[in-house]
């Protein structure tokens, strides 16, 4: 009896105190940044970027995922910002209203429950940096 | 009775509007005292009047006018709703089902029908207006039998109405199926070649081991390598004997029997497979014609709609114009059908304006009075041909070489052809030649016809004749979905382009290339050309002296050849347009998934040739950077507008203005802006709508807005916070509060 109370109470106290994820924190060179998680809508690990010729330059091109086309977004020809040479570089797919933008990251990324480094807005960036 | 094409729209409206009525009739009768629904009926009624005069079907439409009429009377209050009356307006329907079933079978109206109801009525008004003495048995004229009749609905369900959406649906699955199917087709061949080659190769090794067992089965008496006692007796052919070459043969041969077993096998399966793919390819084809079909409308509603333009045209202009069509029922698909409004309206206006000359000059030159624009539509295999054709003056040549001479188009003293001189007037730039044309005016020229069409993957062309009139003719795809391409390569990158926009695919060598003047010799003409891997910026990956080009016709009188790397195929696809990230790409109509599932950027060759036209600009693509001081102002009002304007430009905002919701989204769609004011009530569209936009974008959370308006009420305020408007100023107001605000909501500091 006494041994079960205990159970439930500790499993109350696991919940109160079960660290809520908030953030996505990735990496692009030796820079930090984090996303609020609910602009995410999954990672995935980058297959091939088709570039699109007289793009801006911070746009690497377009990928999919599933048969969905994404704009890619290069974070560290953004921020100016020199790339890890070679290796595995990773897709994260972000929600903004209605639309899809790919931001490229060369580790694998992160679901945190703080945020690190630069928090980028998304909906900011996505305005800022879309084509017009 | 009008074409069979409209009576079918009529019926399929006309069944929507007979459930509703039907369905409020009996709701009428459960409960006579709620009139809640009867504007509904009045309407239905109404439209049902009115759609069915339009096709001419003048007996249903007076069976629902004298319906209409008794609605209205319902409505407003003076005559109650009685059983007699339920069973006078069901017995009505019952008579427009009656009438448009007849219709259906192809039979004319009955005329007696609407002497019958309208007679019913009146009888029944007469009635009405007395006392009730005694329930009556039946109603009167109860032609009706007892339960709902079932079957006169069931003549008119060949059509069911179908969200326009739910089809787009359809087509985008098909579209996906498309790329399947072209993925299975192209895997598919693949392994008929692989299952081709290990048939060759098992035939091989049969035929070489058989000639090695005819030579190996049976062993050599000298060679005989081991020794039976239990056959010593035997002499060397009295009883077979084997080595192990001979076993090693005769294994093989064993089992190169069971490898042709089960290449037999698979052969029979592959063909299996083939017949599948075959029909798989031969269904998706089917699929898509059927629900390509069911989003074709007939061009003829769209040719109808320039009806009453061309009349008001005709009479401010005081030029007499007859509108003739032809090929009405040329379908077309629905995309096309609303986009292609605007284009044809244009060309319509320049025909009036421009093209038909006044009656008095026209009978002059010994033409009739009346002028003539004629609208023809045909299909010419997968392309929708659309003619807008005037009998006018033709256009002056010489006029458009001045033009040309004065945009610099051309220098002076050089010789044009004409089909380049008309080429000219599709130029952005180039604008209508007369100013007075206040019917085409309106700001925009042939370069806004040419780009709508080019949209719609189309071509536009132009032939004229002085003084006897000019032709305009669209060529478009039947279908925007699903696309046939041609794919190429350029600088290691794979990209298609829409097969209806090329003219010709052609390949020539160094010396029919003339590379100081960037022009080919193809045949008898002599055609410009142009590197896409020079516009792109991309590294050449070619080889030989052997030059690979696509052949393009966008602008009248204008071909032009665009060198490529190498021409990869051809294949129907589906082109996904840029989402609203990289809208702005306008080098690119969209991409599209190949069969092997990559990636191709879909080239725009309209603007990409246009890029080289002016080699001087230089088109760098870079975010505008955001000064934090920028403020856009949308008021209907244009005192509010400058008011405003002087106000912030005066403390060193930077200030763009819109007169309505929808102005101000374009705006924000070009330009960066950091906060907005705006009023509510407005035209087109209003203040709550557009903060919803702004919210429904995602907006709201970066642009603050306020809103600037009379409405002072705490209702007005509450929406429009809800909306995501962050402030709420009330005019009239000071000058002051509005800085104040301004300067909260901005993030940046003021420049002053």
């Amino acid at each position: 009896m006494d041994a079960e109370q205990k159970k439930e109470d500790l499993g109350g106290l696991e919940e109160v105190t079960r660290p809520e994820l908030v953030a996505v924190v990735f990496s692009v060179g030796d820079r930090e940044f984090s996303i609020e998680l609910k602009y995410l809508r999954e990672i995935s690990e980058l297959s091939e970027v088709v570039p699109l010729p007289l793009s801006p330059h911070y746009i690497e091109g377009i990928t999919h995922l599933r048969g969905t086309a994404i704009p890619v977004v290069n974070m560290a020809r953004l921020k100016d910002i020199s790339e890890r040479p070679g290796g595995q570089r990773w897709l994260m797919v972000l929600e903004v209203g209605e639309n899809l933008l790919g931001l490229v990251s060369d580790q694998m990324p992160d679901l945190s429950t703080e945020y690190r480094g630069e928090i980028i807005n998304v909906p900011e960036l996505y305005e800022t940096y879309r084509v017009r | 009775m009008a074409e069979k094409g409209l009576i079918d729209f009529f019926i399929a409206e006309a069944e929507e509007h007979m459930g509703i009525l039907e369905k409020g009739f009996l709701e009428l009768e459960n409960n006579p005292e709620d009139l809640s629904g009867i504007h509904e009926l009045f309407r239905a009624a109404h439209t049902l009047k009115g759609s069915a005069a339009l096709v001419k079907l003048h007996v249903t439409s007076e069976v629902a006018h004298t319906m209409e009429d008794l609605l209205e009377e319902i409505r407003d209050q003076k005559v109650k709703v009685t059983k007699d009356i339920i069973d006078w307006l069901l017995h009505s329907l019952d008579a427009i089902k009656f009438l448009i079933a007849e219709v259906v079978r192809g039979n004319p109206e009955k005329k007696e029908i609407e002497r019958e109801i309208k007679e019913s009525l009146q009888v029944l008004m007469q009635e009405s207006t007395l006392p009730e003495l005694e329930e009556k048995e039946e109603g009167f004229v109860e032609k009706r039998e007892l339960g709902r009749r079932k079957e006169d609905i069931e003549t008119l369900s060949t059509y069911i109405r179908v969200r326009v959406e739910n089809i787009e649906k359809m087509m985008n699955l098909v579209g996906e199926l498309t790329v399947l199917r072209n993925y299975i087709t192209a895997e598919s061949e693949k392994i008929f070649k692989m299952k081709d080659e290990v048939d060759y190769a098992g035939k091989r090794l049969l035929k070489e081991i058989d000639s090695f067992s005819t030579r190996y089965a049976y062993s050599i008496p000298d060679r005989v390598s081991y020794v039976d006692e239990l056959l010593e007796e035997f002499r060397e052919l009295e009883f077979d004997r084997y080595d192990e070459l001979n076993m090693f043969v005769r294994k093989l041969q064993e089992i190169t029997e069971d490898i042709t077993e089960a290449l037999k096998g698979i052969t029979g399966f592959f063909d299996q497979f083939y017949i599948h793919v075959k029909s798989l390819d031969r269904l998706n084809t089917e699929f898509r014609d059927l629900i390509s079909q069911s989003r074709m409308v007939e061009i003829g509603r769209l040719f109808q709609r320039f009806t009453r333009t061309i009349r008001d045209l005709s009479h401010s202009s005081g030029k007499k114009v007859k509108f003739v069509v032809s090929g009405t029922d040329t379908k077309i698909d629905r995309l096309l059908y609303d986009r292609l409004f605007d284009p044809l309206l244009h060309l319509v206006r320049n025909a009036i304006s421009h093209g038909l000359e006044p009656p008095e000059e026209r009978l002059q030159k010994g033409k009739p009075e009346e002028g003539r624009i004629a609208m023809t539509a045909r299909r010419e295999g997968n392309s929708v041909v659309i003619d807008v054709k005037d009998d006018g003056r033709g256009i002056d040549l010489k006029k458009v070489y001045r033009r040309a001479l004065e945009l610099g188009f051309i220098k002076k003293g050089q010789r044009v052809s004409k089909g380049q001189l008309l080429g000219f007037m599709f130029r952005p730039g180039f604008s209508t030649a007369d100013r007075g044309g206040a019917l085409s005016g309106r700001g925009v020229g042939l370069d806004v016809v040419r780009e709508a069409v080019s949209e719609m993957n189309g071509t536009i062309n132009v032939a004229t004749k002085e003084g006897k009139g000019t032709i305009f003719r669209i060529k478009l795809p039947l279908t925007l979905i699903i696309v046939n391409v041609v794919r190429f390569r350029a600088g290691g990158i794979e990209f298609v382009v829409p097969s209806a926009l090329i003219q010709e695919l052609i390949e020539f060598t160094e010396d029919s290339y003339d590379a100081g003047n960037k022009t080919v010799r193809i045949r008898d003409k002599v055609l410009e050309v142009k590197d896409i891997c020079e516009l792109l910026c991309l590294n050449t990956h070619r080889e030989g002296g052997r030059h690979r080009a696509i052949v393009f016709n966008l602008m009248p009188g204008k071909e032009l050849a665009l060198i490529v790397d190498e021409v990869t195929g051809q294949e129907d696809t589906v082109i996904k347009p840029f989402g609203r990230f990289l809208e702005g790409l306008k080098y690119y109509s969209g991409v599209s998934i190949s069969a092997d599932g990559r990636l191709m950027p879909v080239i725009n060759p309209a603007t990409l040739l246009e890029l080289t036209e002016r080699p001087q600009e230089t088109k760098v693509l870079r975010p505008d950077r955001r000064d934090g001081r920028t403020v856009l102002v949308v008021d209907d009002s244009l005192s509010v507008r400058k008011f405003v304007s002087a106000t912030l430009a005066q403390k060193g905002y930077t200030v763009l203005t819109a007169s309505n919701g929808l102005e101000a989204l374009n705006i924000i769609d070009e330009h960066p802006v950091d906060l907005i004011i705006t009023d509510l009530e407005m035209p087109v569209m209003h203040g709550y709508e557009f903060l919803r936009e702004l919210q429904r974008r995602g907006l709201s959370a970066i642009i603050p807005s306020v809103v600037l308006t009379s409405r002072g009420s705490k209702k007005h305020r509450e929406k429009a916070m809800v909306l995501g408007a962050q402030d709420y100023l009330i005019k009239p107001f000071e000058e002051i509060t509005l800085l104040q605000t301004v300067r909260k909501h901005l993030k940046s500091p003021t420049p002053a």
